[in-house]
C-alpha cells in the first residue's frame, strides 16, 4: 500500500518536473517577447520625448522585470537564461551616456539582439517543450516499473 | 540655513570624491560660494564673493596655486557630468548644444568640452552656478517699482536672476496690492528650478528654449498681467516684447550691462527704453558694493538726449 503511494508520488513528481521544464521554456519565450516590446517603447520614448532614464525605464518596462534604483538597473532574473541577463546588463551599464541618435541606435541594436534570443527561445520551445513533457511521464513510468 | 542648503543641494551632481571634499568645507564658505569650478587635472576651485579660491585635499581653502590642492581626475569629471545629466545625456541634447545643463535643483552647470554638430563630448570642465533663493532680494526695487515694465540690468554675477525670482514671487503674492498673474518664460530652468523654487501662487511657468516663441504662446494662451524672463538678447525677443506691451501686458526682464551708459548704446536695452516697454530700470552694482538704483526710463532718455 505504502509502496504504491510512494510510486504514485514519484510518478507525479517526475511528470511535474517535465511539465515545469516545458513551462519554463514557454515562459522564457514570453518574457523575451515582452522585453523586446519594452525596448521598442524605450526607443520611442527617448527619441520622441527625451524622457530621462529612470522615468523612461519605469514606463517602458514592467516593474517586476526591470527598474532603476539609485541609477542602477535592477533586473529580475526569473525565467531568463544567463545570456539574456548578460545582454540586458550590458545594455543598462552604459545607457544614458550618449547623444540622442547614438542612444536610439544602441537601443535598436540591443532590441534586435534580444529578438534573436527570443527567436532561439521560440525554436527551443517548439522543439523541446513536448519532449520534456513526454520525458517526464516516461521517466515516471520507468521509475514505477523499476521499483515494482 | 538656506544659503548652506542651496550649496549642499548643488553637490548631488558631483562625483563622490568631489562631494566628500566639498561637504567638509567651512559653513561660511558654503554660505557664500557662488560657483563650483571643476577642471580636469586642475585644482578644484570655488568662486566666493567674486574671487577664485582653490580647495585643498583637506577641504581647506587657498588663494594661491600651491601644493596639496585637490585635483579632480577625468573619471571625476565624467562621473559628475553623468550625474548632472541624471544619467540621461540624450535628454539634455538641446542644452548641451548651448553649453550648459540645468540641474534638478535649478542650478545651471556650464559644460566645456568638444562641441561637434551640436554634441558635447570630451568633457574637460564644469562650472556649477549655485541657485540661491533669497527672500527679500527684490525689496529695494519694490520700494520704487510702480508696476509697469521693468528692466533689471547689471554686470555678470550681480544677482539679476536671484532678484528677478524674488520679484516674481512677491508680485505674484500680491505685494503690489493684489496678486498679479505672472507668466514666466524659463528657457534654462534657472528661475523655477524644476519646480523646486518658489515663484508665488499666481505664476505660470513655460519652459521653452525659444523665449520669443514663449512670449507669443504666453500672450495667446495664458492671459498674464506680467510676462517675466531672464536675459533679453535678440531682436526677435524685443519684437515680441513690444507686441505684448501694446497688448497691455507688462514685461519684466534682465540684461547684462557693464556700465550705465551701455543702457542706451546697446541696441536691445535701448529698444526697451525708447519704446517705453520698460518704464523703469533697476541698475545693479557689482557684487561688492553700491546700492541698487531704480531709474525712470523717461528721465534717462531726456538726460541722454540733453547730453547728446
Amino acid at each position: 500500500m505504502f509502496k504504491i503511494i510512494g510510486l504514485f508520488i514519484l510518478f507525479i513528481s517526475s511528470c511535474f518536473l517535465g511539465f515545469l521544464k516545458s513551462y519554463n521554456l514557454k515562459m522564457r519565450a514570453e518574457k523575451l517577447k515582452a522585453l523586446c516590446l519594452s525596448f521598442e517603447m524605450l526607443a520611442s520614448r527617448i527619441k520622441a520625448e527625451k524622457t530621462e532614464l529612470e522615468r523612461a525605464v519605469a514606463v517602458s518596462f514592467p516593474k517586476e522585470t526591470v527598474y532603476i534604483k539609485e541609477n542602477r538597473a535592477i533586473i529580475n532574473p526569473d525565467l531568463l537564461e544567463k545570456e539574456d541577463i548578460a545582454l540586458i546588463e550590458e545594455f543598462f551599464e552604459s545607457f544614458g551616456r550618449r547623444d540622442i541618435n547614438s542612444e536610439y541606435n544602441r537601443v535598436q541594436l540591443f532590441a534586435s539582439l534580444l529578438q534573436k534570443q527570443r527567436k532561439e527561445a521560440e525554436e527551443k520551445k517548439e522543439k523541446l517543450s513536448k519532449l520534456y513533457n513526454s520525458l517526464g511521464v516516461l521517466f515516471g513510468i520507468f521509475i514505477c516499473i523499476f521499483f515494482l | 540655513m538656506e544659503g548652506i542648503e542651496s550649496f549642499e543641494r548643488a553637490l548631488y551632481g558631483l562625483s563622490p570624491r568631489i562631494r566628500n571634499i566639498l561637504e567638509n568645507l567651512p559653513k561660511r564658505v558654503k554660505y557664500s560660494a557662488e560657483e563650483i569650478r571643476i577642471r580636469k587635472n586642475l585644482p578644484l576651485a570655488l568662486t566666493v564673493s567674486g574671487e577664485t579660491v582653490f580647495v585643498m585635499e583637506d577641504s581647506n581653502l587657498s588663494f594661491t596655486y600651491c601644493e596639496g590642492l585637490f585635483k579632480p581626475t577625468a573619471l571625476d569629471i565624467e562621473e559628475s557630468f553623468y550625474n548632472l545629466c541624471s544619467n540621461s545625456v540624450y535628454a539634455h541634447g538641446e542644452e548641451l548644444a548651448e553649453g550648459f545643463v540645468v540641474m534638478k535643483n535649478g542650478c545651471r552647470a556650464g559644460v566645456c568640452g568638444r562641441l561637434t554638430n551640436g554634441n558635447m563630448s570630451e568633457i574637460a570642465s564644469l562650472n556649477i552656478r549655485i541657485a540661491r533663493e533669497i527672500t527679500g532680494a527684490a525689496n529695494d526695487i519694490l520700494k520704487s517699482y510702480r508696476g509697469g515694465g521693468l528692466l533689471i540690468a547689471g554686470p555678470p554675477a550681480s544677482g539679476k536672476t536671484t532678484i528677478l525670482r524674488d520679484l516674481i514671487r512677491q508680485i505674484s503674492s500680491g505685494v503690489l496690492g493684489k496678486p498679479k498673474r505672472v507668466c514666466v518664460i524659463d528657457s534654462r530652468g534657472e528661475l523655477s528650478g524644476s519646480e523646486t523654487l518658489d515663484l508665488g501662487p499666481a505664476t505660470d511657468v513655460l519652459k521653452v528654449s525659444d523665449k520669443a516663441k514663449g512670449i507669443e504662446i504666453a500672450l495667446r494662451t495664458m492671459f498674464p498681467d506680467i510676462i517675466a524672463f531672464d536675459e533679453i538678447g535678440t531682436k526677435e525677443e524685443l519684437k515680441r516684447v513690444s507686441e505684448s506691451f501694446y497688448s497691455g501686458v507688462q514685461i519684466i526682464t534682465t540684461a547684462h550691462i557693464g556700465q550705465r551708459k551701455e543702457l542706451l548704446t546697446r541696441s536691445i536695452t535701448e529698444g526697451l527704453i525708447t519704446s517705453s516697454v520698460c518704464s523703469q530700470i533697476a541698475l545693479l552694482p557689482t557684487l561688492h558694493g553700491g546700492d541698487i538704483e531704480v531709474l525712470d526710463a523717461e528721465k534717462l532718455r531726456e538726460y541722454e538726449f540733453c547730453l547728446r
